[in-house]
């Protein structure tokens, strides 16, 4: 099953390369536009085109292209001439410090938010929270982090309004680093969790009120089991059997999800070199930033979908 | 209570739309007209001649949300158009005939698995950024949720008895499919345009803001937040306006769609 789970990811694998490689190949200038020198004549160009294999059919450069990406050459920037790979690595880091820091915040605050609202299905309760998702998810992100730029940083001065580690703090190191990098995050996770609120809730909601509807819970009705032990010891438990799957569906989503984020609080992560490279042109990084996310959603479903079998076998034997 | 809700944010839409229509033909009247005097002292806060403030230009911001409202709406209307066009024919292609289900699923997946907006970012980076692209450009990128919705419609309706029924009467496969399979396949549709709708908004809006969507002079919500974040500190109405103008109509919209999916009983399936 798993097998068969891993040999199914590989034609939609080449399909995303493929067209990766297609929509870089629409774009305006090849690399031999990057070489171009004053001095260079028309035949010359002809000569590097040969050399570089730009006259064979697309296929074959396909092929050729995906050996260089899958020994980790995703080719060099346009603006720096540096690996596209070496760039694309040194960004993860602050991009996965915020996606899983907001991540468990939202799961803290969806959690219980989904059961509630499920349990007391067309409570006044469930009433409010459902009207208030409905505006989480109409706020356009970027535009709400803009409004708490104004509010916290701007008008209470509370956290600063972008950035990620100041100069001095970074010398100071140790606590002050972490603490100064705590401060700067403070402001974009909120714009995340705020923006995510909505999706989860329902989410939740949705799986108690199905598990709800499931024999054993009716079945301990009959038994005349108290409605407060049903839910914490047989829906609960139940419920969050999907947070498994979540993590590894939402994770990905959330990290290329962001990046206007990133942009606008000028969070040094993928996102942000995402949006600069779409300002400056650069191509190959672009391409380069499409196929790892891709990839790390890939993966995500593949794990998600692994992981979930493993923790629940009623799957398993479907 | 619920329905009034509905009522009130379908007057809404009509009637921004329709101004921002009409505001076209109204003589001497000129959305972009602007005042030399701001451009030096900068723009003006909200006061009883420019409700909403002026930009740095000194051009009344309520107008240019007004006038924007036509673009961002239409943006919407028109690739929702072309996404629930492509979704439903290929849904149906993929529900009807096995061969082609495997094939167009895994195409799906594909287009699943790469993150939307940041292709829609590089497509609008590759093509020159206009009006257009940015509709078809979103039109080609969000069919997917309706190709699933209808695939598991169609599978369903096709082992109902009416259209074994018409199969066995051998009408013709395509008028099967349009008249006896479609139409009952039709409601999640309409419901998830609806919310494409709310969503293609957003999308307008992040484009035109990073400047890869609709160029001036076309005004568009997201296009109007475009230099509000050099005026943050000192203007934040710039910002305030046409943000409050998307997230109003956005909201609506999903007002709509729900109360949609209750009255064409479509099963939530978030």
């Amino acid at each position: 099953m798993v097998l068969k789970r891993l040999l199914g990811a590989i034609p939609l694998l080449v399909g995303i390369t493929f067209l990766s490689f297609l929509i870089m190949r629409l774009a305006p200038g090849d690399y031999t536009s990057m070489m171009m020198d004053p001095r260079m004549t028309q035949a010359d160009m002809a000569a590097l085109r040969e050399n570089l294999g730009l006259n064979q059919p697309i296929w074959m450069q396909y092929i050729k292209w995906l050996k260089a990406v899958l020994q980790g050459n995703l080719g060099y920037s346009y603006v720096t001439g540096k690996p596209v790979l070496g760039l694309i690595l040194e960004r993860l880091g602050p991009t996965l410090l915020m996606s899983v820091v907001s991540l468990v915040l939202i799961l803290v605050i969806t959690f219980p938010l989904g059961l509630l609202t499920g349990a007391k299905r067309y409570s006044a309760f469930d009433g409010w929270v459902t009207v208030l998702s409905f505006i989480g998810q109409s706020l356009p992100t970027f535009w709400l982090g803009m409004i708490l730029i104004l509010a916290f940083s701007v008008k209470l001065d509370w956290f600063p309004t972008s950035g990620y580690l100041d100069p001095m703090a970074e010398v100071m190191g140790g606590f002050a680093s972490i603490k100064n990098i705590a401060l700067h995050m403070v402001l974009p996770m909120l714009t995340i969790v705020i923006g995510s609120i909505a999706g989860f809730t329902r989410y939740f909601r949705f799986g108690i009120i199905r598990i709800l509807n499931e024999d054993y819970i009716k079945s301990a009705k009959a038994r005349g089991l108290s409605d407060k032990r049903i839910l914490f010891k047989h829906a609960f438990k139940n419920a969050a059997l999907p947070i498994v799957t979540l993590l590894g569906l939402e994770l990905p989503g959330l990290i290329s999800g962001s990046f206007v984020i990133e942009y606008i609080f000028a969070w040094p992560g993928m996102g942000q070199l995402g949006i600069q490279s779409a300002f400056s042109r650069d191509y190959p990084v672009l391409m380069g930033l499409l196929l790892m996310t891709s990839v790390l959603i890939l993966a995500g479903n593949l794990l998600a979908d692994l992981g979930y079998r493993w923790i629940d076998p009623r799957i398993k034997h479907s | 209570m619920k329905l009034s809700v509905t009522k009130v944010c379908i007057t809404y839409l009509l009637l921004l739309f329709l101004v921002s229509i009409a505001m076209v033909f109204i003589p001497g009247l000129d959305v972009n007209a602007f005042d030399p005097n701001v451009v030096i002292t900068g723009p003006q806060s909200p006061s009883l001649t420019h409700w909403l403030g002026t930009d740095d230009l000194g051009r009344d911001l309520l107008l240019r949300c007004l006038d924007g409202a036509k673009i961002s709406l239409l943006v919407a209307l028109v690739s929702v158009t072309i996404s629930t066009t492509i979704g439903t024919l290929l849904g149906v292609l993929a529900g009807f005939f096995r061969p082609l289900d495997a094939i167009v699923m895994r195409f799906v997946d594909m287009m699943m698995a790469i993150p939307t907006l940041f292709l829609i970012l590089i497509l609008q980076v590759i093509l020159t950024p206009s009006i257009w692209t940015v509709v078809s450009v979103i039109g080609l990128t969000s069919w997917m949720g309706t190709t699933r919705l209808v695939r598991a419609e169609v599978l369903s309706i096709k082992e109902r008895v009416f259209v074994k029924a018409a199969t066995a009467r051998g009408i013709p496969t395509s008028r099967l499919l349009f008249k006896h399979v479609l139409p009952h396949a039709l409601n999640p549709v309409i419901v998830s345009a609806m919310l494409g709708m709310g969503s293609a908004i957003l999308i307008e809006s992040v484009l035109s803001f990073l400047g890869l969507g609709v160029q001036p002079p076309y005004a568009s919500w997201g296009n109007l937040l475009e230099n509000s974040l050099k005026y943050l500190k000192e203007a934040p109405w710039m910002t305030l306006a046409p943000g409050a103008f998307i997230t109003i109509s956005v909201l609506s919209i999903h007002f709509i769609g729900d109360s949609l999916r209750a009255k064409l009983d479509v099963k939530d399936r978030a």
